[in-house]
């Protein structure tokens, strides 16, 4: 590749990047292959000391602010027409209301992945605490002359205990899944926007 | 080394870079280069960084027919540089202390 076919290429894959940027990008990285051709380096051997464009705009774009890349992608590309104008503030009320919509359809989804999990816990809670009296009150129950009862009481106990013990495993799984994955929403969000190969 | 020690150690480096002399882009990762292994991909970002905490300012000359960009140090940029050697003065004893125990036990 030389230099020339280097930088549209570059250029391209920065499409998704506000203008600024990619051309601070797109000076900088001709730059330094002028500077590396000028220290006797052919264009083909200092393009390959760069690195692929698809690398440096991947690295690029998986940095860049979420706030930035989604500003960028709903700028209008080119001047709007009156009638555009016009129809873009008559119809607010309905995409306003989509998107609020959506966004709230979607934020509802994750509190309730997260109230499943969060009654998993108290399941764990409730079958620790019937546990305990379950083996606390066995003494209570022969005393009182019902053994058997105090015996089933106890051994009931016994295996929520072993069902409190299953269940905390798997909440404890659970939880983590669910944390890996918000912490992991920026980038899902920035993937919608930018494509998936774009930042590979 | 931990991803996130060299990108403190990498600012500091490119500030020394440019502290004595202004500098460019190719020949700071020429100088850095011998140190530490530093790519144009890394550089970027820090040069970024760095202009925006206002650390080094940053201005374009003719060369050979081409404008190049030249990076100058700041008076803040400086200080960063003398912050980062009392930050190194304090590990460096503390290096010393957890060491030493060890050189005394060999010499036994």
């Amino acid at each position: 590749m030389n230099k020339s076919e280097f930088l549209s290429e570059l250029s391209a894959r920065l499409q998704k990047m506000p203008q600024a940027d990619a051309r601070a990008t797109l000076s900088y990285y001709g730059e330094m292959l002028d500077d590396r051709i000028e220290e006797g380096l052919t264009e083909e051997a200092a393009v390959q000391s760069v690195g692929t464009p698809s690398e440096i705009a991947a690295a690029l774009l998986k940095e860049m602010p979420l706030a930035k890349i989604i500003g960028e992608a709903i700028k209008p590309k080119r001047r709007l027409s009156v009638l555009e104008i016009i129809l873009l503030v008559l119809g607010s009320p309905i995409w306003i209301s989509l998107i609020a919509a959506a966004f709230a359809v979607l934020l509802s989804l994750y509190v309730s992945a997260w109230s499943v999990v969060i009654s998993l816990w108290a399941c764990v809670a409730s079958f620790a605490a019937c546990a305990a009296v379950g083996v606390l009150f066995l003494p209570y129950y022969t005393v009182l002359g019902n053994l058997g009862g105090g015996l089933f009481l106890c051994g009931a106990g016994v295996a929520l205990a072993g069902l409190a013990v299953f269940f905390t495993a798997l909440c404890k799984m659970l939880t983590v899944l669910m944390a890996r994955f918000t912490r992991r929403i920026p980038y899902y969000i920035k993937r919608c926007f930018v494509g998936k190969e774009a930042l590979q | 080394m931990d991803v996130q020690l060299k990108r403190g150690l990498l600012d500091a480096c490119v500030l020394a870079a440019i502290k004595t002399e202004d500098s460019y882009g190719y020949r700071i990762i020429k100088d850095i280069g011998a140190f530490v292994e530093i790519s144009e991909s890394t550089l970027y970002p820090i040069l970024r960084r760095l202009e925006e905490a206002d650390l080094l300012s940053v201005y374009t000359a003719e060369h050979n027919g081409r404008l190049r960009k030249y990076y100058h140090i700041t008076e803040k940029g400086i200080a960063r540089i003398e912050a980062f050697k009392a930050d190194w003065q304090e590990i460096l004893s503390i290096y010393r202390f957890v060491t030493r125990g060890e050189d005394s036990n060999e010499q036994k």
